[in-house]
């Protein structure tokens, strides 16, 4: 169930109308519903592997009370490493598995055979939570809940469930242990955010992977030209798409009276590699900062800048490899992380530049978002493509001299291309004016008029109606993940 | 709480309010015209005509209703459906002629090996559904067969503006850019057999019915020929020319032989010197207006036809 159909709509207003006025005077209650409507919600998807899921719930569940509970620092670690070997096991079974056999018989030339694997839908985003609540407990910073219900919708808890955010169990299991109040400012809030993640997704995104789609299988006869653009607006898309879920999934968590992690703080105007991945995928980026990066940089702090550097590309080549068992992946992560060595060398790595307080970008501050832009678009071509070498094919073809020819696209008129841009830019307008805010459509229009106010955002969901009928649907890109 | 839902209630009505007026708006505008030239269920009403022409393109292409009113003197429109060479199709087709009109006395029916017996219940051809789909936002009885026969779900049906945005006619429908693009009541087809755009290839040929299908073939053109003479109208098949390469003389001979075993009448103007000519074409299955012009003659002097037409 995608939140962009009509089921998901109708699931969520019959879940939304139960939360509220049928178990909101009961929190047990009420939480129960949240994780039979999760499960419904995981089933509708792929119903095969929610036995999975439960598993996965199930054994870190206890593990969780058995970490806390044991006196015994060896059989806290042996608890520990049982629930870490689940979820990494878990992880590179399903994952990686086949990836594995595949290179192994590349490199010696055998023929191992691969499974077919069914992957359980958001498993990179659930196992991440699972191993977080247990480093936590271990290390102390958080506290094992003994309300299973509760443990079982962090695991599981439906819009965070298929792409993130990966939140923290300190931040999401307080909150399901408290009585949820519906609060009619933060609602109407959470309502406009849905909004603008719908927009996102269906008018950015969608539109997007049309052209997209089209340049990725026929770059080999198109001019260098039409690559530039259709990578372009490859790195628009992912970010329309992915952000878009985000949004999505955090308004309609606020709907439900629930904080969860953002996510995105507009990467698109990062000024380099290291303030991008602040601004980008944000909750994992933190997992893997605290998980991986700081004991690593602990670990290698005797020496120096060189520790620095080799923590940060260990940390970003896992990043590529947590996407998906492709090549592309692992060296998409290490170019990332090699991009950090100038930052490092020049001390800057963790200066997070001011944003300016004018509206208007300084030329300076466009050509920086150019020039990281630029590396992003680049890499993101990796992400893309199949193979390495299909990625340096299309590598080859973009830096050609037919990078002066006027672009052309088969099947996609200029006025629909016009049209992406004109969208495209109406994102780009708006994200900049909103880059302080929480989200682009934050306390929106509340100078204006209410006439005024709902007139933008009928106009908004006309296009964003327009658009869902006319486009077909792509999957979310991170349901792959 | 309240006055959340109270805002979402009333957001949620202004929305619906928007969209059926816009629906309402475009349906208006729409009312007994042609959006595409294709969707001439409308246009077709009330014309009241004494012979009409059914089938697939090559009959939307080669019958010419003004000759056959000038030489005829019978009142004429050509309601052949572009893409549907199934005999269910034109047996629709018919159904909903009559519903809107007075009967006629004759129809046209253009045989040819490329003709299938379809489904009304298990329909497979959605050629030409975007056309049709603005009928499918609540259609009134008489759209009701074609809007089943295309297959359009709930939301096509029941959601305003859903049918029109997913099949890209809303601004054909507001622009009306195409509504006049069949002046002459048929395709007229002007222009020269275009190799480029229409290569010279037996590629048709895939389509021909196979001897397997033949029994059903036979079984529907003898439930069109039954609406027929339930409505006393005389059903008559003409076989109209192909191309040379995709001409085959044993199956081009099959629909004589299914006509006379149902007692239908069958005239075969796909001529020698005409599928000899790629003058007489615009691609390897559709004649131009020189091809037209040249059956009309053979229309005009046919003994046969113009026995049963006068």
């Amino acid at each position: 169930m995608i939140f962009n159909s009509i089921p998901f709509a109708l699931f969520f207003i019959v879940f939304f109308c139960l939360y509220w006025f049928v178990t909101n005077k009961n929190l047990k209650v009420q939480n129960l519903l949240i994780l039979v409507g999760s499960y419904f919600f995981y089933a509708w998807s792929d119903w095969r592997l929610l036995s999975f899921l439960i598993g996965v719930s199930l054994l870190n569940y206890f593990l969780g009370i058995r970490i806390e509970r044991t006196k015994s620092e060896n059989w806290k670690r042996i608890f520990l490493y049982i629930g870490l070997l689940q979820g990494i096991g878990g992880l590179l079974f399903f994952k990686y598995f086949n990836f594995f056999i595949t290179s192994f018989n590349d490199a010696f030339h055998i023929g191992l055979h691969t499974l077919k694997i069914i992957v359980p839908l958001g498993i990179s985003f659930f196992t991440f939570r699972t191993i977080s609540y247990l480093l936590d407990i271990y290390k102390g910073k958080t506290k094992a809940t003994t309300d299973w219900v509760i443990f079982f919708n962090y695991v599981a808890f439906f819009p965070s469930l298929l792409s993130g955010p990966i939140d923290k169990a300190n931040k999401l299991i307080p909150q399901l242990e408290k009585e949820r109040s519906f609060k009619y400012e933060s609602a109407v809030d959470n309502l406009r955010q849905i909004i603008w993640g719908l927009f996102k997704k269906v008018v950015i995104a969608n539109n997007c992977a049309v052209i997209t789609t089209e340049v990725f299988a026929n770059y080999h006869t198109l001019p260098a030209s039409s690559l530039v653009i259709g990578a372009t607006l490859y790195t628009i898309q992912i970010y329309a798409d992915f952000s878009g879920y985000s949004d999505m999934a955090i308004g309609f968590a606020g709907l439900l009276g629930l904080k969860i992690t953002k996510n995105f703080d507009y990467p698109l105007f990062a000024q380099n590699i290291a303030d991008f991945w602040r601004k980008w995928h944000i909750s994992l980026t933190s997992w893997l900062t605290e998980y991986v990066f700081t004991p690593l940089s602990i670990s290698f702090r005797d020496y120096g800048n060189l520790g620095l550097i080799l923590a940060i590309v260990i940390n970003f080549t896992l990043i590529g490899i947590w996407h998906g068992a492709n090549w592309t992946y692992i060296l998409f992560g290490f170019l990332h992380g090699v991009c950090y060595i100038p930052l490092i060398l020049k001390g800057t790595m963790n200066k997070k530049k001011k944003p300016s307080a004018s509206n208007i970008p300084t030329l300076n501050e466009v050509f920086n978002m150019l020039k990281n832009l630029a590396f992003v678009t680049l890499t993101f071509i990796l992400f893309k493509s199949d193979s390495i070498s299909e990625a340096f094919r299309f590598y080859k073809s973009l830096f050609s001299k037919s990078l002066f020819q006027v672009p052309k696209f088969s099947g996609v008129s200029m006025i629909y291309f016009a049209s992406i841009l004109l969208y495209i830019l109406f994102l780009l307008v708006m994200e900049w004016n909103a880059r302080r805010k929480e989200h682009v459509l934050e306390n929106f229009g509340m100078a204006l008029s209410k006439p005024i106010r709902w007139s933008v955002y009928t106009g908004l969901v006309l296009i964003i109606y327009y658009f869902s009928s006319i486009v077909s649907n792509q999957d979310f890109i991170y349901f792959q993940f | 709480m309240k006055q959340f839902l109270k805002n979402i209630a009333l957001f949620t009505l202004l929305i619906l309010v928007i969209i059926s007026l816009v629906q309402v708006a475009i349906n208006y505008r729409i009312a007994g015209k042609t959006v595409t030239g294709y969707d001439t269920l409308e246009v077709t009403s009330k014309v009241d005509a004494d012979l009409v022409f059914l089938g697939s393109s090559r009959c939307w292409a080669h019958f010419d209703p003004r000759f056959f009113e000038e030489n005829y003197h019978l009142k004429s429109v050509n309601i052949g459906m572009n893409g549907h060479s199934d005999i269910a199709a034109s047996y629709l087709r018919l159904q909903d002629y009559l519903q809107r009109n007075k009967k006629p006395k004759f129809a046209i029916l253009n045989i040819d090996p490329l003709l299938n017996a379809g489904s009304i219940e298990h329909n497979t051809k959605f050629v030409t559904k975007n056309d049709y789909s603005r009928f499918a936002f609540l259609p009134n009885k008489t759209e009701l067969p074609f809007v089943n026969y295309f297959g359009y779900d709930c939301y096509e049906r029941y959601v305003p503006l859903y049918a029109l945005f997913k099949y890209q006619l809303f601004f054909d429908c507001v622009s009306l850019k195409y509504s006049n693009s069949f002046p002459a009541g048929f395709e007229l087809n002007d222009e020269k057999w275009d190799t480029i755009k229409y290569p010279i290839t037996d590629f048709n040929k895939k389509y021909f019915f196979k001897p397997k299908e033949i029994p059903a073939i036979t079984k529907a053109l003898d439930n069109l020929n039954k609406l027929c003479l339930k409505n006393n109208i005389k059903l008559i098949c003409i076989q109209t020319p192909v191309y040379k390469v995709v001409y085959d003389e044993t199956v081009f001979k099959t629909p004589k032989l299914i006509c006379e075993g149902l007692e239908i009448p069958f005239l075969d103007v796909n001529k020698d010197y005409i599928r000899n000519d790629t003058k007489y074409f615009y691609n390897a299955i559709h004649l131009n207006k020189n091809g037209i012009e040249e059956i009309n003659k053979l229309f005009r002097n046919n003994k046969e036809l113009s026995a049963i037409l006068k």
